[in-house]
């Protein structure tokens, strides 16, 4: 596979840096005489399992580490080995979609941008995405793919994409023309599952009727090409965004009243899930965590004298109960109120993390005079294993001079992989539908 | 207790070890060489020294008995060390590591667990110096032992993720093949993992 090395693509500025930097003294001593004799199929198992960041650092060291991104024993290597898994988040600035109905696609800028958070250090990377078309936005994340939507209302385009790699997998179009429909992604080692679920503008009387359609594509030669279809209960308002997977099923939220949404990916089904306390919920999100879907929301119960939180619900494995698994403490919600000043939050999940970012608002200049301390926040981040929540600054990466368009953040949940083997099998399958 | 096979093992200074079959076959190459017949006699091992095979062993045992899902106050290897220029044999336990009980991980409800004892035990069994952890990994490759390989290479991996491209080339004795421009550009490419 090649790489187009053209660096002026890339809108990159020039980077200087000095022949040798120190490490940080926590780095520990490795002692040449030993290392120097480990032998090189070993070494490339020990570089499997560096984390993302270092892996790429480490492709400058020589040419046949470079060449391990594209070497199949490598890869293969790297699939067998069940990983710590990278939970990580991506973010992308988006223009909001009131105005994407208004505006050309021309105000896109031609290379899209992504943000990396690693939970773990709470370190920021950008990420471009060269060969992303305009008129797409990211909608869905899975097992290291973004999943890209094309914004014009009507038949849907998707692609699918390796930020890391810079690989593209075009998918078939939908069959139904939509509007803003939910989009829902599961990618494992062998499988794609993309579910596209809203207004399938079937009706001529501007009557939404609710649908969905699924993709399915496995390595044993499976593949549905939209063609398994369902209605979604009646009386749904689905907002856009993502659906959230969870042990074979995806979720999305319904409002007014709130509910929970959930679609049986084997049996192409819909049903409906009450929301824990739903007639005092703020802002209520779902996500995942360890394969259990969560809810998260802010109960604000003013008549009964309950003092507000925010609070985390698991679905029970029982199917339509919530349990109460965490409660942010009161203090800290106070703060977290303090700073988010009614604008409103959302909540990405991912492995052992959640975290909740406030959605930062395009008047930010108005704002940005006042130097109070509560506006460098993006949001909390809690760790589920170490109970305990971190604040997250704004990302370093993000300047606040847009003052035309409408943008706002949105986030994923992101596992940075270096090999995503389905996005093989849909190439396979896309060159296989264009020969017939 | 019903009396188990055992296995004989020779390191390549000359101990003997006799470990569970169960144990042995941690090891796909022992395994192998059980399944075509060597399982009778002493299976010698010369690319292993006895201080690294003990090691292995005491591995191997643990990670037997948290399969077979038993659960343990403490945990012995069932080695017998002998001295082959000895005379008399002496058999000896010669570690008693006492652990909590052991606790398979749990699918559901384990949700809101810690991670499990025998990550723990993992993690401390693998703090050891670099010259053991190299000597780890190089017998546990031999012996193909897939979970003792993935736990001592994600420890080297570890101490190596904060290292420079530069400190990298000096651990490994690797040569900078690029040019400088190559090297610019590679940078470039990449720059997001700089950042």
């Amino acid at each position: 596979m090649d790489h187009d090395f053209n660096t002026s693509s890339l809108n990159i500025p020039p980077i200087s840096y000095p022949n040798f930097v120190t490490s940080p003294i926590t780095s520990p001593w490795m002692d040449a005489r030993i290392w120097s004799r480990i032998p090189p199929r070993l070494l490339d198992r020990i570089l499997t399992f560096l984390p993302p960041t270092a892996f790429f650092r480490a492709r400058s060291v020589c040419k046949r580490f470079y060449a391990l991104l594209f070497s199949p024993p490598f890869l293969d290597l790297y699939l067998q080995i069940p990983h710590q898994l990278h939970t990580w988040f991506i973010f992308f600035m988006q223009n909001v979609h009131i105005t994407n109905m208004a505006t050309n696609n021309t105000t896109h800028k031609p290379t899209f941008e992504a943000y990396l958070l690693n939970p773990n250090e709470a370190s920021w990377h950008r990420v471009h995405f060269p060969l992303i078309p305009p008129g797409y936005s990211p909608s869905a994340s899975s097992g290291g793919l973004i999943c890209w939507v094309s914004n014009e209302p009507g038949s849907k385009s998707l692609l699918l994409s390796n930020p890391i790699i810079g690989s593209i997998s075009p998918l078939p179009p939908t069959l139904a023309p939509r509007l803003f429909p939910s989009v829902g992604l599961a990618v494992t080692n062998s499988s794609v599952d993309v579910t596209v679920a809203g207004d399938d503008m079937v009706s001529p009387y501007a009557v939404k009727n609710l649908s969905s359609e699924s993709f399915h594509l496995d390595n044993g030669g499976f593949y549905s090409v939209w063609g398994t279809t369902c209605c979604l209960p009646r009386l749904c308002s689905l907002e856009s965004g993502q659906m959230v997977h969870a042990r074979g099923k995806f979720y999305c939220m319904n409002y007014s009243p709130f509910s929970v949404l959930e679609y049986d990916v084997a049996a192409n089904n819909w049903s409906k899930i009450q929301a824990p306390m739903r007639r005092f919920l703020r802002s209520p999100t779902l996500t995942e965590s360890r394969g259990r879907l969560l809810l998260v929301a802010a109960v604000e119960k003013s008549k009964l004298n309950v003092p507000k939180s925010l609070r985390l619900w698991a679905l029970q494995e029982c199917g339509g109960a919530w349990a109460e698994v965490e409660r942010m403490p009161h203090q800290l919600y106070l703060q977290f109120e303090e700073v988010e000043g009614c604008r409103g939050f959302t909540c990405i999940g991912h492995g052992d993390f959640v975290f909740i970012m406030i959605k930062q608002q395009e008047n930010r200049s108005s704002s940005h005079g006042h130097g109070n301390i509560n506006d460098n926040k993006l949001g909390l981040l809690f760790d589920f294993y170490r109970k305990n929540w971190t604040w997250i600054g704004p990302c370093p990466y993000i300047i606040n001079d847009d003052g035309g368009d409408r943008q706002e953040l949105v986030g994923f949940a992101y596992e940075p992989r270096l090999a995503t083997p389905t996005s093989g099998l849909v190439d396979h399958l896309a060159a296989q539908l264009s020969s017939v | 207790m019903s009396s188990k096979k055992m296995i004989t093992l020779k390191s390549s200074d000359g101990r003997i070890f006799e470990v569970e079959e169960a144990v042995a076959q941690e090891s796909q190459t022992i395994k192998h060489m059980i399944e075509d017949g060597y399982g009778n006699s002493v299976i010698p091992l010369p690319n292993v020294t006895g201080r690294i095979l003990y090691k292995i062993i005491e591995f191997c045992t643990k990670h037997v008995a948290v399969e077979e899902d038993i659960k343990q106050k403490s945990v012995e290897p069932t080695v017998v060390v002998e001295d082959v220029k000895q005379k008399s044999v002496e058999p000896t336990v010669v570690e008693d590591v006492k652990q909590k009980s052991v606790e398979l991980p749990v699918d559901d409800d384990a949700w809101d667990a810690e991670p499990s004892d025998i990550d723990e035990w993992d993690a401390q069994f693998i703090d050891v110096d670099e010259s053991t952890m190299f000597e780890l990994i190089v017998a546990s490759n031999y012996l193909n032992i897939k979970r003792l390989m993935d736990l001592s290479a994600q420890a080297i991996a570890d101490m190596m993720k904060d290292k420079t491209v530069e400190e990298i080339r000096k651990i490994f004795n690797i040569q900078n093949d690029f040019t400088p421009e190559e090297e610019m550009k590679i940078r470039n490419e990449n720059s997001w993992a700089y950042e």
